[in-house]
This record gives C-alpha cells, sequence and structure tokens, in this order.
C-alpha cells in the first residue's frame, strides 16, 4: 500500500490564525453586505442604529459559530480516522494505515508515524507467526523420537544392549530440546529492534580465549589443534553477548571439524573495526547451502542427529548486526570453513 | 568419606542428586532452602556445597555470600536454570567454586564434585605430589626425591596452579590477574619470563612438564 504525501503540510498555528481571522473577516464581510442590502431596501431604520447592533451580533456569532463548526470538523477528522484505525487494529488488522496527507504538519506526521508504528507491528507480528510454526515443528522432533523410545522402553522384550541405545537416545533427545530451548530464549530476546546495550570495556583477545577454552574438554577430546593469532585489542560493547558470539562459533567448529583436524582464530585491528576470523578444518559447506546457513532453523545435513538447535547462527548474526557489525561465512568443500565478524570500534 | 550438603527446593532433583552422589560414595544430606542449609551446616560437619540460586527465602548466591562472610571456605557448587554469561560471572563473584546449568547432568556433577573436592584437599593439605615431586605451599620449596629447590613467590604459585590442575590450560591474563593482581602495570610477557624460568629449573624433571599452548597459555601436563 503505498502513501504519497502529495500536500504540503504547514503549522498549525498558521492555519488557525489564518482560519480565525478568515472566519471573523467573512462574517464580517457577510454581515456588512446584508446590513448595507437591508439599509438599502429601506428595512433598516437609520434611527435605530444603537438597536441595530442586538441582531448584528447575534447573527455574528450565529455565522461564525456555524462557519467554525464546519472548519473544526475538518480538523477533527484525522483525529477520528486515528481512532478508528486503532480499534481495528486492536481486532487484529495489523496491515491498517492511515492517511499521511494533510495541510497541517503535525497531523501529518501522525500519519507518518503511526504508519511506521504498523509496519513495525506488522512485522513483529510476522516473525512470531512464522516462528510460532517453526519451533512447534522443531520441537514435535524430538518429542515424538523420545516419546517413541520411551514406549519401545515401556514394551520391555529387549536385550541390554537395545536398552541402552533407547536410553541414550531418550537422553540425547532431551539435550537437543534443551539447546533448542535456550537458543530459542534468546533469539526472541533479540528480535527487538533496539536493544539496549550493557557497554562496557574489556580484553577482546582474553574474552575469545575463554570462549575456547570453556570448550576444551571436547576440542582436547577430539584432539583438535588450536591455532591463535590474536592482537591484544580492548574493546568497549556488550560482554556477555558479545561473547555469545564466540561461543556460539567456537561450538559449530568443534562440531564440524573431524578427529585431528585444526580451528584457527585470528584477531586483527582494522581500520575503525576488529576484525575475528574463526576457521574450522573439515569438509566445508557446499554453495548451495552457503546463503542459508543463517536462516533459522536451516540444517545442512538434515539427516545429521546432532543436539544442535538449528538457532546457533540466526543468533550470532543477530547479536552481530545488534552491536552494530557484520559476519560473514566462505567455505571450500574438503577445506574447511571460515566465519568473519566484523566489529565497529566506538 | 565426604559429606556433601545438598541445597534445593525441588523435591525431585533434591532426592536425585542425593541418590547419585551415595552411588558415587559420598554421604548426602539434603536440604530444602537456604534456611535448612545454615541449620544443617551448624549440625554436621560438611565437606562441600551444591546448591540451587533459585531458592524460596535465602536464594543461593546469597547464601554463598553468607558463608564466604563467615569465614567458611568449603567448595560451593552452584546450579541454576539460567545460562547466560552474566549469570556466570555474578557466581563466581559471590565465591562459588563451580557453576553448572540445568537440566544437570549427574555424571558431570559428579566428576565436578569429585575435582572440587580434590582442589579443596589440595588447598587444605598445602601440598602437591606428583610422581616423586613434592610441592610445598607453605615453604615455595620443590622436592624431587634428594633435591630441594626454593622458589621465588611468584615462580612457585604459578608452577603450583598449573600442576594443582594437570592438563588445563591458563591463559596469561588468568595468571597475571591472580597473582599480580587485576590492576598491574605489568604485561603478560612477564608470565611468559617466569615461565622460562621455571623450564629451566625443571626442565629434566621426570613427573610433570609445562607445555605452551600457542596463543592460548600454558599447562602443566603429567609424565607418565
Amino acid at each position: 500500500m503505498k502513501i504519497n504525501q502529495h500536500i504540503k503540510s504547514r503549522k498549525l498555528w498558521i492555519i488557525f490564525t489564518f482560519l480565525t481571522f478568515a472566519i471573523m473577516s467573512v462574517t464580517l464581510t457577510i454581515m456588512i453586505v446584508a446590513f448595507a442590502l437591508a439599509y438599502q431596501r429601506g428595512y433598516i431604520n437609520p434611527h435605530y442604529g444603537m438597536s441595530g447592533f442586538i441582531p448584528f451580533s447575534v447573527t455574528s456569532v450565529l455565522v461564525a459559530t456555524v462557519l467554525s463548526m464546519v472548519v473544526s470538523r475538518t480538523l477533527l477528522t484525522p483525529i477520528r480516522k486515528v481512532s478508528e484505525a486503532t480499534k481495528k487494529i486492536a481486532k487484529g488488522d495489523f496491515s491498517t494505515r492511515i492517511s499521511e496527507n494533510s495541510f497541517i504538519e503535525e497531523i501529518a506526521n501522525v500519519g507518518k508515524n503511526f504508519n511506521l508504528m504498523m509496519t513495525e507491528l506488522e512485522k513483529v507480528e510476522g516473525f512470531r507467526r512464522d516462528f510460532g510454526a517453526s519451533v512447534s515443528h522443531e520441537f514435535k522432533t524430538p518429542l515424538g523420537k523420545i516419546k517413541g523410545y520411551a514406549e519401545l522402553l515401556s514394551d520391555g522384550g529387549l536385550s541390554p544392549a537395545e536398552r541402552d541405545e533407547c536410553i541414550s537416545n531418550i537422553i540425547m533427545g532431551v539435550d537437543r530440546l534443551n539447546a533448542l530451548s535456550e537458543k530459542m530464549l534468546a533469539l526472541t530476546q533479540f528480535e527487538n529492534q533496539y536493544m539496549v546495550l550493557n557497554k562496557t570495556e574489556f580484553i577482546l583477545s582474553e574474552q575469545i580465549r575463554q570462549a575456547f577454552l570453556t570448550f576444551e574438554t571436547r576440542w582436547v577430546n577430539k584432539e583438535i589443534e588450536p591455532i591463535f593469532d590474536l592482537e591484544e585489542l580492548k574493546f568497549n560493547g556488550d560482554m556477555s553477548l558479545i561473547f555469545q558470539i564466540w561461543t556460539n562459533l567456537i561450538d559449530n567448529a568443534i562440531k564440524f571439524t573431524p578427529v585431528g583436524g585444526k580451528i584457527k582464530i585470528t584477531l586483527k585491528k582494522q581500520d575503525n573495526n576488529v576484525v575475528v576470523k574463526i576457521f574450522n578444518s573439515g569438509e566445508g559447506i557446499s554453495p548451495e547451502h552457503l546463503p542459508r546457513i543463517f536462516d533459522k532453523f536451516y540444517r545442512v545435513d538434515k539427516a545429521r542427529n546432532d543436539s544442535g538447535s538449528g538457532l546457533g547462527l540466526p543468533l550470532v548474526k543477530r547479536i552481530t548486526e545488534l552491536c552494530g557489525g557484520k559476519i560473514t561465512v566462505k567455505s571450500e568443500k574438503g577445506e574447511g570453513t571460515e566465519f568473519k565478524v566484523t566489529l565497529p570500534v566506538e | 568419606m565426604f559429606n556433601i550438603l545438598v541445597a534445593e527446593d525441588d523435591r525431585e532433583l533434591r532426592k536425585l542428586f542425593c541418590t547419585v552422589l551415595e552411588r558415587n560414595g559420598y554421604k548426602a544430606f539434603p536440604a530444602v532452602d537456604g534456611d535448612d542449609a545454615l541449620e544443617i551446616l551448624d549440625r554436621e560437619y560438611i565437606d562441600l556445597l551444591i546448591c540451587d540460586i533459585m531458592m524460596p527465602g535465602i536464594d543461593g548466591f546469597e547464601l554463598t555470600k553468607m558463608l564466604r562472610e563467615s569465614n567458611f571456605t568449603i567448595p560451593i557448587l552452584m546450579i541454576t536454570a539460567k545460562g547466560s554469561f552474566a549469570d556466570k560471572s555474578q557466581g563466581f563473584s559471590s565465591g562459588a567454586d563451580d557453576y553448572m546449568v540445568k537440566p544437570i547432568d549427574t555424571n558431570e556433577m559428579v566428576l565436578r564434585v569429585g575435582a572440587l573436592l580434590r582442589r579443596a584437599r589440595i588447598v587444605n593439605e598445602r601440598r602437591i605430589v606428583v610422581g616423586n615431586t613434592v610441592l610445598e605451599y607453605d615453604y615455595l620449596t620443590v622436592k624431587n626425591g634428594e633435591t630441594e629447590l626454593s622458589l621465588p613467590q611468584k615462580e612457585f604459585y604459578i608452577l603450583y596452579k598449573l600442576i594443582s590442575e594437570p592438563g588445563h590450560i591458563f591463559t596469561r591474563q588468568q595468571l597475571m590477574d591472580e597473582f599480580w593482581g587485576m590492576d598491574s602495570e605489568s604485561d603478560a610477557r612477564t608470565v611468559d619470563v617466569h615461565i622460562n624460568r621455571l623450564r629451566e629449573k625443571f626442565g629434566d624433571n621426570e613427573d610433570f612438564q609445562i607445555v605452551t599452548v600457542r596463543g592460548l597459555g600454558y599447562k602443566a601436563i603429567k609424565k607418565k
């Protein structure tokens, strides 16, 4: 719905002053003309000069009132329209918009801002609907599996090895659900357009190291070789949010690095930005999957039975954007994948 | 036999933790909230406290603070449903020794309890034995068989820290923060200097070795 503002808007007070002047002038002119005519036709006796005043005044007031009523009705119409629009929205019609056309600047702005608000609300509503549907599906799959395995166990007649397998599959399903719900919560919190960032100064290089060390057990067990080349840099930003960028990317990197592979992390200052590159060796991501990996719930290997939530990368992208930065990925089949996060320095 | 106090208001979780602990050779004391925990701490000798953050009345943070202020140095393992970094750092700054997020993997819980008790023992005993080498915290000495070496304070503390958690990587900044204080003027390369000195002195020690993990930090590993 394209809304054009093609009437030039002016300040309200200019219009009102002009209107009042116009109303009174018009009223006076009508009265003078009426009296001139009446006097000409002899309806009015000149000796009754003073008493002519009363009918004059009364008529003035009547005419002015009628004119003012008509004019102010015109001014009040936009307010009425806004009121009607909000009623429609309350009923759930988020596509409602109001006119941005008005020769009065303030009223034109009401229309503009109202429509801006509605566009944002529509986006949020749309996101909520889509997300709700995806989430429901994402929950149903592991829940179905857990139920299946539990029913198998309940039916009995399984060998001890089969029983163990059922149980470990149930535990895996629960882990997956847990990761999903955590990420979902994080993602919904960050979907606001503007978020208050709690900025502090911290040592970025040390934060990346600590993020990597939180996964020490996993990469040590996989015999992954860490290669670190970090400039010692201080950074001013939301420590807790930015920490999640690294933990999510490193978590992924470890997951997709084969045993004995390597993970390389570099940190450099480049003009007004800090650039962090996280590379992991491995089979890489093919070109048809690459542009979609930041989509919610997108998984490269649909058959993969891992505890991933499918929300780690969308979360990273969202946080990076909230910090005013950007994230890109490049990958080579058989070589590995590299994520590059660029964050602006205040 | 170690006594573990479990402060958790959720009845099923409390039962679960206690059962798992007892099955692993510990004696578990259940507490339904902070006040109950304090009462048990008065009565019994407790080696380690596992407590939930979200409890009615005195919550996990307050309980930990109170204990630390009364000079209770027992290791505390905090458990919570929240998982954000901010909560983790708040947990550690209030005095907790370790932190786990629900849903708890009970196997992991047992491992962490074991590690915390070992660390506490090391701290309490103030000595570490690795193979034939003995580090004495109160004397800043490293004895290997017949030879006894006395080390300067910072060198000893760094070595002690590395060996108290063999295989665990410590970043330079971590060591700096711990032994030089947060507002120190020195930079992380000072740590490198101390590590090199330690390597010179213990290069041929058969029980341990200090390994550099480039870009990350240092770790001590046990030689078999």
